[in-house]
């Protein structure tokens, strides 16, 4: 046995002392650590803990002009399972199974595969979410959720427009307004363990969403409703290929109803018609493509050649310019020779002698032509710059498309024909609507649209819309001529047939032969305004390919009388006592 | 010990309180923070078991904690000389670990008998604080020598072979208590100071010369590299200490309160072992971790009393080999999740969750007990 020497001791305290020291050292290191690069340390571990989720914003609501919710949100529910949470799986696999009418496999599928969250279904009604909310399952999530709701699923389609997957407008006011409509979504931003489970007893940062405001339109919905039967009705029995109609306030370029038919649900805008068959077996791409013909709203997207309703324009022009009068006498021998052309009337033995007004009312190709030859290209041409028609109507809706017409420097005098009775060239049926509205409505020029307001979702700010107007383009009385000589054509005329006892009805009828000639393909359309002394109303109707007897006068004209017929006493415009 | 005061032979009975309030302490706290380090990770691996470790280890560590009171009523002198028995049996162990150990992670460190594992090393460890002591009890005049210090070195190098080969780790723990013992013993003291500043020397001069590369294994160098800049190999070898950072960065001045640990929820690989000492910081801040530094302070101040008022040299070298070695596995253990120094996986004593651990610690502490019941009053 031997003893502990003080050297031995010496030699324990200047090993304490050096483990002390290390140890002070040590805390000096963290401190360091934990005070002076605290934040750097902490920003890193806070984004590998937390997790952004979007609190999607409700997307404001689209109201016609009296108020009815035309494209709202549903709410609808997504139904997901957290593995770690179920505690009983037979009853989760069961009940879900049962209420989401799901084959049992699948569903045990999910809730037996090991990960963070597991969505079992999404778009579930709110009324069966609440109702799996009850059961109160450990482990069952219903997350609410909004979906883009058309309460009358087809109606206006094209113009309404719908939204994807992402609540962003695909086409339509949905596209036009998306500034507005959208939101600010929300985030919620909570913590996560390492396999992105979301920790329950964990607080959450929210900065909740901010809805979108709500659109108000000149649509309305009853207008619109007629006019898509009286168009569904003449599609079938026309065997047309589509029918639009646009009707439309003439003196502020309000639309009341834009009508493409063959609608589309819009509830369901990747559902193709059963028209196109099997779609099994369609790349992609082709289904694509059917898709955006199904969803191409034509009155505004594609053009057309305007044909006899073009004359209105000419008319217009030629009386502004003074180089005719309504009794200017004319004379039809059934053609017109133009250079080495002949040009014929559509009445092939001609009319004979008539005046400017009956060339008006017949229609006459070579009472128009002559009239063109008076104005010449060059103030023809400036009449089509200072009617807007070459210029993009601003419609709110996207891909409008614009104006084809001649250069005027290549403009010949077969060309200055063929255009005077609206052929060669090509242009919208919104446009031409619109620059007939400007001669009709006393000669100023109008935007048309469809917003009207926009409001905040309590509805404490109201923005109104406004839109270029005003310009004037054409004299009061050549205007008010043009009311007369298009009252005629109705009340006389190759209108005739959209004559409603009672009122007075201006009009104009066309018949274009599509392109290439001689397919037999026609677009038939009418344009009527009445009152016609006080037009408080616009229409335009197109035919595209109709089978049969494709005159517009004969099929175009009666369906825009059927539509004057049902909205004009809904729009309180009276049927006057004739006094004759 | 003829004459035996009244005082001193109270004395003899009771064991040094403060010695095992700390280390009663010390283990309770781990409890505490081992059930907050696991309880969300068991909750989700045992079925909502959030007590799933922690029963584990509070039955390992009820276990040591007799071990410890059986070991304290063995007189020391007898375990010294029995150790030379144990001494073959832990080179032996050392060397057939290292071919039919279970294999982990790729090396071989564990007997599995069973539920229980066994780390040989642990072992080791005692066996050769034990061994070095009965040598320097036995060469006890000659110590001043050189050749002293060969012999300390010839003592221990059979048992560092192995260990170092399984564990590198291990192997400088090892190396540390083998280090301490013969510091505290030999009067050539100089000797150390020279050995370990030419040996951090060499370090820093393999390292630039590029030859440590050759020597370390590739997995080694790799933890080097990671511990310069860690964020460079968030995704590698720099993951489980950025991990460790990020929970101790967290914690700031008080921590997130206990329980309160992000870093725990499976983002902070052994979370439960090495890395402890990380959530500690996360949850009780730079004034827990600072206070739990302390009682380890508290603790070696301890072991500094008991051995310099040892009542024979040969229990004064046992109680500094036993101080040397919680105290150099406390330091690296802290100093590896500060990444103060590379990465190597050493656990914290009493802390730590790891059932041989506890069990040949608390065995450690019951030989100092028995040191401290036959100490006399001065």
């Amino acid at each position: 046995m031997h003893f502990v020497k003080t050297h031995h001791r010496r030699g324990i305290l200047i090993l304490s002392i050096l483990i002390i020291m290390a140890a002070v050292g040590l805390i000096g290191r963290l401190a360091c650590l934990m005070i002076v690069q605290s934040d750097h340390y902490n920003e890193l571990a806070e984004e590998l803990h937390t997790r952004e989720r979007k609190i999607k914003a409700a997307r404001g609501s689209i109201y016609d002009a009296k108020g009815t919710i035309i494209a709202t949100n549903r709410t609808v529910c997504t139904i997901s399972v957290i593995y770690n949470q179920v505690k009983d799986k037979e009853l989760v696999i069961r009940t879900l199974s049962q209420e989401l009418e799901l084959p049992e496999q699948t569903v045990r599928k999910k809730v037996e595969k090991y990960s963070a969250r597991e969505i079992i279904k999404t778009n579930v009604d709110k009324t069966l979410g609440d109702k799996i909310r009850s059961y109160d399952m450990a482990g069952v999530k219903v997350d609410e959720d909004y979906k883009r709701y058309y309460p009358f699923h087809s109606l206006a389609s094209k113009v309404l427009g719908f939204t994807g997957s992402d609540n962003q407008g695909i086409i339509g006011l949905e596209v036009s307004y998306e500034s507005q409509l959208k939101g600010l979504d929300g985030t919620i931003l909570t913590l996560t363990d390492a396999a992105g489970a979301e920790v329950d007893s964990a607080a959450e940062d929210r900065i909740e969403p901010i809805a979108g405001n709500d659109l108000y339109i000149s649509l309305d919905v009853n207008i619109q409703m007629y006019a898509e039967q009286a168009a569904y009705k003449t599609l079938e029995q026309k065997q047309a290929k589509q029918v639009s109609v646009i009707i439309m306030n003439p003196k502020n370029g309000e639309i009341m109803a834009m009508v493409n038919v063959p609608e589309f649900d819009l509830n369901e805008p990747f559902t193709l018609p059963d028209s196109v068959g099997n779609t099994e077996n369609l790349s992609a791409k082709q289904k694509q493509d059917l898709l955006n013909q199904m969803w191409r709203n034509p009155i505004i997207n594609d053009t057309y050649e305007p044909g006899s309703t073009f004359k209105t324009i000419t008319a217009a022009s030629a009386l502004e310019e003074g180089v005719v009068t309504l009794n200017d006498s004319f004379s039809c021998p059934g053609y017109y020779i133009v250079e080495d052309r002949k040009i014929r009337c559509h009445k092939v033995s001609g009319h004979g002698a008539e005046t400017f007004l009956q060339g008006t009312m017949n229609s006459c190709n070579p009472v128009f032509i002559q009239v063109g030859q008076r104005l010449g290209i060059e103030k023809f041409y400036s009449y089509f710059k200072q009617l807007k028609l070459l210029e993009k109507t601003g419609v709110d809706l996207p891909g409008e498309a614009a104006t084809i017409m001649h250069n005027p420097k290549n403009m010949g005098e077969v060309e200055l024909a063929t255009v005077s009775f609206g052929q060669s060239f090509q242009l919208t049926p919104l446009r031409l609507l619109t620059t007939i509205s400007s001669i009709i409505n006393g000669g100023t020029t109008i935007t048309p649209h469809f917003g009207v307001e926009i409001r905040s979702s309590d509805g404490t700010k109201v923005q109104k819309l406004s839109y270029r107007s005003g310009e004037r383009v054409l004299s009061e009385k050549t205007s008010e001529t043009m009311r007369y000589a298009l009252e005629k054509v109705v009340a006389e005329g190759g209108g005739i047939k959209a004559f409603i006892e009672g009122y007075s009805i201006g009009g104009k009828t066309a018949t274009s032969e599509k392109l290439p000639r001689g397919t037999g393909k026609y677009i038939s359309s009418f344009v009527g305004f009445a009152p016609a002394q006080d037009p408080k109303v616009i229409a335009i109707l197109t035919i595209d390919e109709p089978v049969g007897v494709y005159y517009g006068g004969t099929i175009a004209a009666p369906v825009v009388k059927e539509i004057f017929d049902n909205i004009l006493p809904y729009l309180g415009i009276d049927k006057k006592i004739e006094n004759e | 010990m003829e004459r035996v005061s009244v005082a001193s032979q109270k004395r003899r009975l009771l064991p040094d309180y403060s010695l095992v309030v700390i280390v009663v302490l010390l283990s309770c706290f781990g409890l505490f923070i081992l059930h907050s380090t696991t309880e969300y990770t068991d909750g989700l691996l045992h079925g909502g078991n959030t007590f799933y470790t922690v029963t584990k280890q509070a039955i390992f560590t009820f276990v040591a904690i007799v071990a410890m009171m059986i070991v304290s009523n063995i007189d020391y002198h007898v375990l010294l000389k029995y150790a030379k028995y144990a001494y073959p049996i832990a080179i032996v162990l050392g060397i057939t670990v290292l071919f039919f150990g279970k294999e982990v992670n790729g090396q071989r460190r564990w007997f599995a008998l069973g539920p229980i594992s066994f780390q040989p090393a642990e072992f080791a460890k005692i066996v050769l604080i034990l061994c070095l002591s009965q040598l320097a009890e036995m060469i006890y005049n000659k110590l001043d020598t050189y050749r002293a210090v060969f012999l300390f070195a010839a003592v221990a190098m059979p048992i560092f072979i192995p260990v170092v080969s399984a564990n590198l780790s291990s192997g400088i723990i090892i190396a540390g208590i083998a280090v301490s013992m013969a510091f505290i013993v030999s009067k050539k003291r100089w000797i150390f100071f020279a050995g370990i500043g030419g040996g951090m020397g060499l370090i820093v001069l393999l390292y630039q010369s590029g030859i440590l590369e050759k020597i370390l294994d590739a997995y080694q160098m790799a933890r080097i590299y990671a511990w310069f800049d860690p964020e460079s190999y968030a995704s590698t070898n720099g993951f489980q200490v950025l991990q460790g950072l990020y929970a101790i960065g967290a914690g700031s001045l008080f921590g997130r309160g206990l329980g309160g640990s992000i870093q725990k929820m499976g983002y902070l690989p052994e979370a439960q072992n090495d890395m402890i000492f990380s959530i500690i910081c996360e949850e009780l801040g730079l004034v827990g971790a600072s206070l739990l530094i302390l009682m380890f302070v508290l603790l070696i101040w301890r072991f500094f009393m008991i051995a310099c008022y040892a009542p024979d040299f040969s229990g004064m070298v046992v109680v500094v080999g036993i101080m040397s070695h919680i105290a150099i596995q406390v330091l690296l253990n802290i100093a590896v999740v500060t990444n103060t120094i590379p990465n190597t996986g050493i656990s914290l004593p009493f802390i730590s969750y790891g059932g041989s651990s506890i069990l040949f610690l608390m065995t450690e502490m019951g030989i100092v007990l028995n040191v401290v019941r036959q100490m006399k009053l001065l």
